[in-house]
């Protein structure tokens, strides 16, 4: 339609959209320059006509500064219906400016769907994603060839105060596409580009009424959170561990997707799923409150206002970490206060900006996650191909748990040993020496000259030459690197001691065979050659088999001969 | 343009003692004297607006600031620019008038490039007077 037939021109200078609804054939839209043309066209003539109230005889309507830039003067004004059939620049009216609608364009894929967020909610009347009558994909006057998905205007100052210093936050989280935003920190007059990504994700292909049912996958601490993601005995904090359950690392990524997607029922962290984003700030805290701080809560200061996602002491706090959800972020000695337990501290000099994931878990390769900053899984639920950043934004790699599986025994008639290998093909049972005589009745630590190899099992046993010879197996349930112990079963060496110096080494397998395959574990460092030996002298005997393997980044298996001996 | 009947013995009567810009006869076989004198609201001539540089095809209004009325002659306030010069003839009006506050509106919208719309304020008197118009372009 005409923009003369699709706007009327009242009396009192309301100018009002009278044309068909978004969607409905005839619908119109006008950037705001051609708005300004029609009502300057009108503005000339001789007498009114119609519905449109407006000629040579009736104050001037609008002004242009510049194409993009149009004001409505002399009490002329449009209200937010008929804003929603202008794009292409910013309106501004009233008295001084008091209210001003600016120009969005988004560049982003055909049929996106965007979200605007502001003043720390979702607008709800997202009139711009309305599918043009005739067309299949979502986005008002958007322009396909030049990369536009939508463009319209938001009302972004009302009553002569800007609404929330005019910033905009737009963002896609559309099911089996990539999560995106963009930020607006403060729109200016004419047309403001956001640009979005907004394209399949292959690796979120499952359906999302399966990952629903995904409900096994929690979050065991929503807050500061330690875990020692890196397998270094030292735990590392951030501020959550989720437990990913019975779900690949994949169909956990989904399930996180999922709970902050567009149309999300969930709560994060004390906010609706679509619009928890993550740790934007780092804040340095001092001078607490006697009274503690909650784990997880909404906070504020003069100027802002956040959610509070982990504080690393609720009592006597040092930092906190937060989510900025309007206004802008504290400085130093403002007062932060907690929504929910009252308690207050005061920012200590440093507020750090952190850069956001989309989705909030980080990034998904298919078969391995590369975490946001701060998010943390439980480190059982990690592979050495994931990677985490802890709360100091800090990488964190989990370790490769490899495997050695010795195949093809006889349960409970072979007996095995894997041991190290002396790199002439023989059982290296010189790996260590003892470092002082073993003679006690209760002997629970051996120590040993060398370094104990880092790659060795956190659990296991090993073989100590004894007085007589023989060469005896103790479980060992610990083992410290820098002082270079084993912490063994206890064991009475007073007889048939160990003696200075005694060989001792590692068993990594040591035992009757309880089932076909036996199998050790431990971090890879770098390849180790191992010797392997059964044995099976029983009622149905068989020839020693010997064997080298290697125990490489993706494990090791040797498969055991069996030679009758009868 | 009004009137009034003034007895010659009882002026005070009259209602007025303004003295008449314009007067009639004065009859004194009827003890009555008949004047004509023009209210503030009434021209006491005309004057010619001339606008300069305007761009042919606007359309002009000269309304009065007041009430944005239409000046008077009506017919001459309001008309389309054939030229680039236009003579106006208005009606002016007693010294102080409101009448005489002018609002002189050119606009062109339509028709090649578009122009801004042009507004100023003028005064009429007696003189002729000149306006300039500066259009720009919109």
């Amino acid at each position: 339609m005409a923009i003369a037939t699709d706007f009327e021109i009242q009396a009192d200078k309301d100018i009002r959209y009278i044309g068909a609804a978004h969607g409905a054939s005839g619908a119109g839209y006008y950037t705001v320059l051609e708005f300004h043309r029609w009502l300057q066209d009108l503005a000339d003539d001789s007498g009114a006509t119609g519905d449109d109230l407006l000629d040579i005889s009736r104050p001037t309507p609008s002004d242009k500064a510049f194409d993009t830039i149009i004001t409505l003067v002399n009490g002329f004004n449009i209200d937010a219906p008929a804003a929603e059939h202008l794009y292409g620049g910013s309106i501004i009216q009233g008295t001084s400016g008091a209210e001003i609608y600016d120009g969005v364009q988004v560049i982003a894929g055909a049929g996106a769907h965007v979200e605007v967020v502001q003043n720390g909610a979702i607008i709800t009347n997202d009139f711009w994603n309305t599918v043009p009558f005739g067309g299949s994909l979502k986005g008002l006057n958007s322009d396909a060839a030049n990369g536009i998905s939508h463009r319209f205007m938001v009302l972004v100052r009302t009553a002569g105060a800007d609404i929330d210093g005019r910033r905009l936050l737009l963002q896609t989280r559309e099911w089996g596409y990539s999560f995106s935003e963009f930020k607006i920190n403060g729109t200016g007059r004419g047309v403001n580009v956001a640009a979005l990504t907004y394209a399949a994700d292959l690796n979120n292909a499952t359906a999302s009424g399966t990952v629903a049912g995904y409900t096994d996958v929690t979050n065991l601490t929503a807050g500061y959170a330690s875990i020692d993601a890196d397998g270094n005995a030292t735990p590392e904090n951030y501020y959550s561990k989720w437990d990913r359950a019975s779900r690949s690392i994949n169909q956990f990524y989904e399930r996180m997707k999922y709970l902050t997607r567009r149309g999300s029922a969930e709560t994060l962290y004390g906010l609706n799923g679509e619009l928890f984003r993550g740790i934007t700030h780092e804040i340095t805290v001092d001078t607490p409150s006697a009274t503690d701080f909650s784990a997880v809560e909404a906070v504020s200061w003069s100027g802002g206002t956040g959610q509070m996602l982990a504080i690393n002491d609720v009592n006597a706090p040092t930092k906190m970490w937060i989510q900025l959800r309007t206004g802008v972020p504290p400085t130093d000695n403002q007062t932060i206060t907690g929504g929910t337990s009252g308690a207050t501290c005061l920012v200590n000099v440093t507020v750090t900006e952190r850069a956001l994931s989309f989705p909030f878990c980080g990034v998904s390769t298919g078969s391995a996650i590369i975490g946001a900053y701060g998010f943390g899984i439980e480190a059982t639920d990690l592979s050495v191909a994931d990677k985490v950043f802890d709360l100091t934004n800090t990488l964190r790699q989990p370790p490769n748990l490899v495997t050695f599986t010795v195949a093809g025994l006889v349960s409970s008639e072979d007996q095995i040993l894997v041991g190290p290998d002396d790199g002439a093909g023989a059982l290296d049972e010189d790996q260590f020496t003892l470092n002082g005589a073993l003679t006690g009745a209760s002997v629970t630590s051996v120590v040993v000259n060398e370094a104990i190899p880092t790659d060795t099992p956190a659990t296991g046993t090993i073989r100590i030459k004894r007085a007589n010879g023989a060469f005896s197996r103790h479980p060992y349930s610990a083992y410290n690197t820098g002082t270079k112990t084993f912490t063994i079963t206890s064991h009475n060496f007073s007889t048939n001691n160990a003696a200075n110096g005694a060989f001792t080494y590692i068993s990594y397998i040591d035992k009757t065979a309880a089932a076909t395959t036996e199998s050790f574990q431990s971090t890879y460092v770098s390849d180790r050659a191992l010797y392997v030996r059964r044995r099976d002298g029983g009622s149905t005997p068989t020839k020693t088999f010997e064997t080298t393997a290697t125990l490489g980044a993706s494990g090791g298996s040797v498969t055991v001969q069996r030679l009758s001996d009868a | 343009m009004g009137a009034s009947i003034f007895p010659c013995w009882v002026p005070a009567l009259a209602g007025t003692v303004e003295f008449p810009a314009q007067r009639g006869v004065i009859d004194p076989r009827f003890l009555v004297m008949f004047g004509q004198q023009r209210l503030p609201t009434d021209a006491q001539g005309q004057a010619v607006v001339t606008l300069t540089n305007v761009v042919v095809g606007s359309r002009y209004r000269i309304e009065r600031q007041g009430d944005g009325s239409l000046a008077t002659p009506t017919g001459n306030a309001e008309g389309v620019a054939a030229a680039s010069t236009v003579n106006i003839t208005l009606d002016y009006y007693s010294g102080g008038s409101v009448n005489n506050d002018l609002r002189i509106k050119v606009r062109k919208a339509t028709g090649g490039s578009p122009l801004k719309p042009f507004e100023t304020l003028a005064t009429v008197g007696a003189t002729a007077q000149s306006i300039y118009v500066g259009q720009i372009e919109d």
